[in-house]
């Protein structure tokens, strides 16, 4: 079932209501039954394999938390780790070899299960005992699909107070308020744009070299869209039921250089790999001074690619990250050891302008690897970009005027959210004195549904 | 060693890790409370202080660190 799909919201109030009448202390047990049920309405055999994960984890952390000696509780640690990681690497071999599909969510709940494990190792009392909220911490259905990934702590926490307190009127209006937002955000800009992308992809040697730039530009304001989207409605569940869960975008347009924009993008996972992968590792190196840095940027960001799966345009994507990210991190060392940068007014607005495309434009050129199905593909739009490659005569305007002028809109919404919605929290307070609540809702929900072509829609998300 | 001694020891470390000519050292400070303290920043933070203070942290003494406060103590039982 996708959170796309009408059924689900028919669903949703009456499972949402069910878990507020019932007494506190079995709405955890409620919550797993629902959160089991749709999974298995995905896969029932892969069912299996998220409470085997789970209960092997539960163990382990158990182990860990009671283990005399520091030698037992590393062992035991890197042992639940290694499982948990050989689990991934051979579905993503797979996935990668015979072309099957991925077990749903596994890249996000394995990822969870490690850092549960990490962090029992790192202090005892991070250790869950109560077995419902701990089976429930991978398996919640808001996060299960694509995320975010949230730590246990923060979950653990939230779903005890959940189970005995009442509900709360702001958060159920704030996660109504998501999920619309972000159906709004991936069904009527990131699907709109995927609908030319998908034109243009399909015989992109016969537009011109410009359009095609374009259209890798609309990569990554598609795949924003539909990320931020996906995430927005997952938050927005999540909150129905209580929990609030991590981010993972924050106004990443505005980011100003690389390094900036890999703490706005897809933040649940960077800082997940910062603090298990990224900081470990520069640990490890930190007598290599700089080449310790380097070494530990490339891996953290190849596994970043490879995260995604095993083919070899995600291990390119990954690795020109590394090379954007460590370049950045040292010329900017370098520039701060120079002294303080002070620049305000016009000449410090046009840097950060600059910074901004330069930065976008770096994504953008990533993107043609990540979008691609194929290397060749990717190659072979790459060449038409840079100028070197066949290259046709069509633009955009031979698609029909009406194709054009959605596209630009839906493009410049994509761009201006993605960039921190500057003055929408102006309008948004002038809006309120306008209309109730209810009727803006209203009129959100009446445009999603007249707009948007919920049949076939898929998030990218959830290929991972 | 003590604590005075080694937060007046630690304030031109930090001075010079966080490009902050201004920063005092205070038990309570957290990487919140500094602009430039990340996750970068704060391993070339671990890397001087063992340098100026010859000792060794472990990756969980780096990240169970949660203010100036324990990074003192953790100076102070490592020096002995």
């Amino acid at each position: 079932m996708s959170f796309t799909s009408p059924g689900f919201y028919l669903l949703l109030p009456a499972a949402c209501i069910v878990f507020y009448w019932i007494p506190g202390r079995l709405r955890g047990i409620y919550l797993l039954v629902l959160s089991y049920a749709f999974y298995a309405a995905a896969s029932r055999t892969y069912l299996v394999l998220l409470i085997v994960a789970t209960a092997t984890s539960f163990a382990i952390g158990l182990g860990i938390a009671n283990a005399r000696s520091e030698t037992a509780k590393s062992r035991l640690m890197w042992l639940g780790v290694a499982a948990i990681v050989a689990m991934i690497v051979a579905f993503k071999a797979a996935g990668a070899m015979a072309g099957f599909l991925l077990p749903l969510g596994i890249s996000y709940y394995s990822f969870k299960l490690i850092s549960y494990l990490i962090e029992v190792y790192w202090d005892d009392e991070a250790v869950e005992r109560d077995l419902v909220v701990f089976f429930l911490f991978p398996a919640f259905f808001p996060q299960i699909v694509s995320g975010p990934i949230q730590r246990p702590e923060a979950f653990f926490r939230q779903m005890r107070e959940i189970m005995g307190r009442a509900a709360s009127d702001a958060q159920i209006e704030a996660g109504f308020r998501f999920i619309l937002g972000g159906l709004m955000l991936k069904l009527l800009i990131g699907d709109r744009l995927a609908d030319v992308i998908v034109i243009i992809d399909g015989a992109h040697g016969d537009f011109t070299s410009a359009t095609m730039a374009a259209t890798v530009a609309c990569y990554t304001l598609q795949l924003y869209a539909d990320f931020a989207g996906y995430t927005n409605v997952a938050l927005g569940i999540g909150k129905l039921f209580g929990v609030e869960g991590p981010p993972n975008f924050n106004a990443p347009f505005a980011a100003v250089n690389i390094q900036e924009m890999w703490r706005r993008w897809h933040m649940s996972l960077t800082s997940w790999l910062t603090d298990y992968l990224f900081t470990p590792l520069s640990m490890s190196l930190r007598d290599m001074r700089r080449a310790g840095l380097v070494l530990a940027i490339m891996l953290n960001m190849a596994i970043i690619g490879v995260w995604h799966g095993f083919i070899l345009n995600y291990l390119v994507f990954g690795l020109l990250h590394g090379v954007f990210l460590a370049t950045t991190v040292l010329v900017l060392a370098a520039t701060r050891a120079r002294g303080p940068v002070v620049a305000g007014g016009l000449a410090g607005a046009a840097a950060a302008g600059a910074g901004r495309v330069l930065t976008f434009g770096l994504m953008s050129f990533s993107q043609i690897f990540f979008h691609s199905g194929t290397w060749d593909q990717a190659i072979s739009i790459l060449a038409q970009v840079a100028g070197v490659g066949p290259s046709g005569s069509l633009t955009i305007l031979d698609l029909g005027p009406g194709v054009a002028l959605a596209a630009l809109v839906c493009a410049a919404i994509a761009l201006y959210v993605g960039g921190g919605a500057p003055g929408a929290r102006w309008a948004a307070a002038r809006l309120d004195g306008l209309a109730p609540r209810w009727l803006q809702y209203g009129v959100c929900a009446f445009l999603l549904v007249v707009l948007s072509d919920a049949g076939g829609a898929k998030f990218i998300y959830g290929g991972f | 060693m003590e604590t005075e001694e080694i937060k007046a020891r630690l304030t031109p470390i930090f001075r010079d890790v966080f490009s902050d000519a201004a920063l005092t050292v205070t038990q309570s400070m957290t990487a919140n409370d500094v602009a430039k303290w990340d996750s970068l920043s704060h391993i070339n933070m671990i890397y001087a202080v063992e340098k100026a203070f010859g000792v060794k942290f472990s990756i969980k003494d780096a990240r169970s660190m949660k203010d100036v406060g324990e990074l003192v103590n953790l100076i102070k039982k490592k020096v002995g």
